[in-house]
């Protein structure tokens, strides 16, 4: 089972996306980056999950501290920010939902994140409007595919 | 009718004007700064004639002003442009620049003159409630995200045949959490609206109010390990007031002790009897606000300095609802804090109420 990292500071965020998405996956929650970091050290993480706006250590502050302490895990936002696309290529996010999102499209999302042969991959400039519908997207496939399987996929992007 | 002013009337008009006027001659250089414009800059005539003025406006609008009013000096073309211009106090304010060409008494164009005013508070304001409403936005879709996810949660029980929990209260609670913000959001714009808000007021047992209210924030402070202590008095303390709004008051601050407080620290309540008033009082070791903001807090539309909204959810009305509904009651809200000192947020309410 793949294992998730949900990172957000919201318990109400945290409690549901826990329960709707721990029918078919392992998941692990932290409510800060600093609480994010801790989890990271503690298991194998397949992805992360990410909020952006955060007590403590807000996401974009986690994702410096993460990768400086060579995590290489990818990463999907998952934010109420207008800005969430740029925001997403800044941090060298795979993907991004913009909030509130239909827990199915975040499932096709990581589907395709983990198995770049099935649909609903990133679509660029458009990974957040709503109900996205899964599809191949050629473009998005064969980035997926590179990065996907390559456990370092994110940085290697760049 | 004909209205003409004489050349003195025109002179008074112009160095008595609030507005700072500027006037170039055919090279387009400037020969002349009313005063209105030399207090602003706080510079004289000749550090600011010919092209010195320039040197006063922002280092990132020099080259859009000069090109856009060399451009529209060649057409001889009236224009209008906001850059910022550094006040004398060293603070770059934005202005509106209007300028238009004037012609000699032979009606040969002569040079431009212009008048600038000082839209630095409007484009603040601008930006303020920009800010507003992405905070808005933002506080709307984290309850809706969550209840999205129950929802899904409760279709596909519901699909499997299988229970469905306690998954609907949970839900329950998200949408509850929603109201509540919209409630929030309707006081404020009756606030703005100078209408004071409606109070329904009954026999309450304040002591029970508040203990009521402590219970509903347990979950919160455990899901942050946070104590929450609250000594209740043996006695009931009746007062006359809208057990509603005080419990939506008081939800308010304790929310916030809890929301700016570090995990594991703790809150303490109150509520004791202080000559004629009952005080109560919610006292946390967090964050803190800046002593010279508590009094922009507590009016609204404003959040603390220390408290960015990239760490800290909210709109920044809670603590002006909170007020204006402890005002209604004949009571007083007062804050006493320091930024990195913790909050003492104090009820006084008096026992006899009268409202306001």
């Amino acid at each position: 089972v793949r294992r998730l990292l949900l990172v957000d500071d919201d318990p109400g965020v945290l409690d549901a996306l826990a329960l709707a998405l721990g029918e078919r996956y392992e998941v692990v929650t932290a409510r800060d980056g600093i609480e994010a970091l801790d989890r990271l050290d503690g298991a194998r993480i397949d992805v992360i999950l990410l909020d952006l706006m955060m007590p403590v250590l807000d996401g974009p502050g986690f994702v410096r501290r993460m990768r400086a302490a060579g995590h290489q895990v990818p990463l999907m936002l998952l934010t109420a920010s207008t800005d969430a696309e740029q925001q997403a290529r800044e941090l060298g996010a795979r993907d991004y939902l913009v909030k509130p999102f239909d827990v199915d499209q975040l499932e096709a999302k990581l589907a395709h994140l983990f198995d770049p042969s099935q649909g609903g991959g990133p679509v660029p400039g458009r990974g957040g409007q709503p109900r996205t519908p899964p599809g191949g997207n050629p473009a998005a496939s064969a980035r997926g595919t590179h990065a996907a399987r390559a456990p370092g996929g994110a940085d290697a992007r760049r | 009718v004909s209205v003409s002013l004489s050349a003195d009337q025109y002179r008074v008009l112009v160095e008595h004007a609030a507005t700072m006027i500027w006037r170039s001659g055919r090279d387009a250089a400037c020969d002349y700064f009313n005063p209105a414009w030399l207090e602003f800059t706080g510079r004289t005539l000749e550090q600011e004639g010919g092209w010195g003025w320039v040197e006063a406006v922002h280092p990132e609008d020099v080259e859009r002003c000069v090109e856009s009013y060399q451009a529209h000096f060649a057409r001889q073309a009236a224009y209008e442009m906001e850059y910022r211009l550094r006040r004398h106090d060293g603070v770059y304010r934005w202005l509106l620049d209007r300028g238009a060409p004037y012609t000699d008494e032979t009606g040969t164009f002569a040079g431009f003159i212009g008048s600038c005013i000082d839209i630095e508070d409007r484009r603040q304001a601008d930006r303020a409630k920009a800010t507003f409403i992405a905070l808005i936005a933002h506080e709307l879709r984290t309850p809706l995200t969550a209840v999205k996810a129950y929802l899904e949660v409760i279709r596909r029980r519901l699909r499997r045949g299988d229970e469905l929990g306690d998954v609907v209260q949970r839900l329950d609670r998200q949408v509850e959490r929603a109201a509540d913000f919209a409630r929030e959001l309707g006081d404020a714009v009756a606030l703005e609206a100078g209408r004071p808000l409606a109070l329904r007021l009954g026999d309450v047992d304040l002591a029970s109010l508040v203990g009521r209210v402590v219970e509903a924030c347990r979950r919160t402070a455990a899901e942050r390990r946070q104590r929450l202590q609250f000594e209740r008095p043996a006695v009931p303390v009746r007062v006359q007031a809208d057990a509603e709004r005080l419990t939506q008051a008081l939800g308010s601050v304790l929310d916030n002790a809890l929301k700016f407080s570090p995990a594991g620290g703790e809150v303490r309540v109150t509520l004791d009897r202080d000559g004629r008033d009952h005080l109560l009082t919610v006292h946390d070791a967090g964050i803190g606000i800046p002593r010279e903001e508590i009094d922009a807090v507590t009016r609204g539309y404003y959040r603390a300095s220390n408290a960015p909204a990239a760490h800290y959810p909210g709109v920044g009305l809670g603590l002006a609802v909170c007020k204006a509904i402890v005002e209604r009651h004949g009571g007083r809200l007062a804050i006493a804090s320091a930024a990195g000192a913790g909050t003492t947020v104090s009820i006084a309410l008096p026992a006899e109420v009268v409202p306001a």
